[in-house]
């Protein structure tokens, strides 16, 4: 009999049943016990497994969830022919919008150079480089808060990365596997965010209380925000870069503070991971570099306008 | 017959019959691919049923020999870890409530569809109790009870059509040849 047959399964089998149920059921009940308590202790090993585990799945999730996401888009699209005059007349009101918006932009940037260079400051850090994924698992429990998306470590995802929609923020990568990576919700029980009130300069963090509406915490004293008011990331830490928008303050009850965030719930189906550019060595270790340093954003700008090129002749074969 | 016997299932040992023998797993794991996939809701998580736990209630009570306590440990820890639980919460309430609800094959031989379901109610009842219980103790966190709920409401509201579904696979299953201990 070879080491691995049919046959040899089949015995083992037979004999794990012969055990009876009651014993079989206890030692299931044990082993599932003690990965929970290993779990608990952050035992690294169960961690990677659930990444693996995570891994595997992944297939088999986006096999279920294309028939669930087809019959959906069919209604959205049925939906949306019985409204198809309404949605144009709100469309071309946010262009409009949209367009003063343009103007406005254009006219701020160029007055911010111009004050940077009156005032000799720093180029702001360059903007992050980022990567779309596909939502393929919710969490589907009122315990936790997480999406898995279908990129991981093969695409250069790392934990602490923050996951974009067009309207804002909605979490952060706190899991990667090698092709799939787990995002906490910044409604999350486990979620801190620091983030800044646009209009008041407020500092807090953002908690997360499995709610729809994460709460601020750590607020000043005397704060001057009301509702309404843009809450956004404020950089502080270094994990998340400032600016990102969260969503708005919603409700204000004594102590507590309401974020209602501006991700449209309904509408998650791709997120942008950003991928944080690389801190740039010391000036002084730059020169001792075998390769010219050039910034991140330099270095793109130059690939595309064809100034930058790389080499790709083959390289001589043999050696070692 | 040459065959050897599988806890109570004739089987040759071909990979064939390994194949119908496994597809009340498969069905568990096609149900936790459903219960994961992601659907529109204006909150940031959506509450749906747990098919995969009216899968499990259903070849626990039609077929022990072929969905034992090994497989469905490996079902929950799958569900688990896909849906960024805590490895081994859902195995753990599930073992728990079996232990306490223990009941022999022949107490659901010749039962009404209407019983299975009121049996199969109480049990889901216990099982997300526990889970409920054991995730709060897991987070040091009390959770909100509510969501649970209607969790519940909605997997119990969903038995008829999962089992209607895992009902029409009966045919492509290997024979009983006699009663089976389940393991």
């Amino acid at each position: 009999m070879k080491f691995f047959s049919f046959e040899r399964l089949t015995v083992l089998g037979a004999a794990w049943r012969a055990m009876g149920e009651r014993p079989v059921l206890v030692v299931c009940l044990g082993l599932a016990l003690v990965v929970l308590l290993l779990g608990k202790l952050e035992v690294k090993a169960v961690h990677k497994a659930a990444d693996m585990l995570g891994d595997q799945v992944v297939p088999l999730v986006v096999l279920v969830r294309e028939p669930v996401a087809w019959s959906r888009d069919v209604g959205e699209k049925v939906g949306a022919l019985f409204a198809v005059h309404a949605e144009n007349e709100r469309l071309r009101a946010e262009n409009r919008r949209l367009l003063e918006w343009q103007a406005q932009a254009v006219r701020l940037g160029v007055e911010n150079r111009s004050l940077r260079t009156m005032l000799d400051m720093p180029e702001p850090a360059p903007a992050a480089d980022w990567v779309s994924a596909r939502i393929v698992a919710d969490s589907a429990s009122p315990f936790v808060h997480t999406r898995l998306i279908d990129i991981g470590r093969s695409a250069d995802i790392a934990p602490g990365m923050a996951v974009m929609t067009p309207a804002g923020m909605i979490g952060r990568v706190i899991a990667v596997g090698d092709r799939s990576a787990r995002i906490l919700l910044v409604t999350d029980l486990n979620s801190k965010v620091p983030v800044i009130v646009e209009r008041s300069g407020d500092q807090a963090l953002l908690t997360g209380d499995n709610s729809a509406e994460p709460k601020l915490e750590f607020l000043p004293l005397n704060p001057r925000f009301g509702i309404g008011d843009r809450v956004m990331t404020s950089g502080r830490g270094g994990v998340l870069p400032a600016g990102l928008m969260i969503g708005e303050i919603s409700r204000i009850e004594g102590s507590r503070v309401a974020v209602r965030p501006a991700v449209d719930w309904h509408a998650v189906d791709f997120v942008a991971v950003l991928r944080q550019a690389p801190l740039p060595p010391p000036a002084s270790e730059r020169d001792g570099l075998p390769f010219e340093w050039r910034e991140p954003a330099s270095a793109l700008s130059d690939l595309r306008e064809g100034a930058l090129s790389f080499d790709l002749a083959p390289a001589p074969a043999g050696g070692g | 017959m040459s065959g050897l016997e599988r806890g109570g299932i004739v089987t040759t040992g071909r990979p064939e019959e390994l194949l119908r023998g496994s597809l009340p797993f498969l069905s568990v794991l096609l149900l936790i691919g459903i219960d994961l996939a992601p659907l529109p809701s204006p909150a940031p998580t959506a509450l749906s049923p747990l098919l995969c736990l009216s899968a499990i209630f259903y070849w626990t009570v039609h077929r022990p020999d072929l969905l034992g306590n090994t497989l469905v440990l490996i079902a929950t820890v799958v569900l688990d870890a896909t849906a960024g639980l805590p490895l081994g919460l859902t195995a753990t309430a599930l073992f728990v409530t079996r232990l306490l609800l223990l009941a022999p094959p022949r107490f659901f031989a010749g039962r009404s569809f209407l019983v299975l379901w009121a049996c199969f109610s109480l049990a889901v009842t216990v099982l997300m109790t526990l889970r409920w219980l054991l995730a709060s103790v897991y987070f040091q966190h009390l959770f909100a009870f509510r969501p649970v709920a209607f969790e519940l409401l909605l997997t119990i509201a969903a038995y008829p059509l999962v089992s209607l579904g895992m009902a029409r696979l009966h045919p492509y299953l290997p024979k009983v040849a006699h009663a089976a201990p389940r393991g």
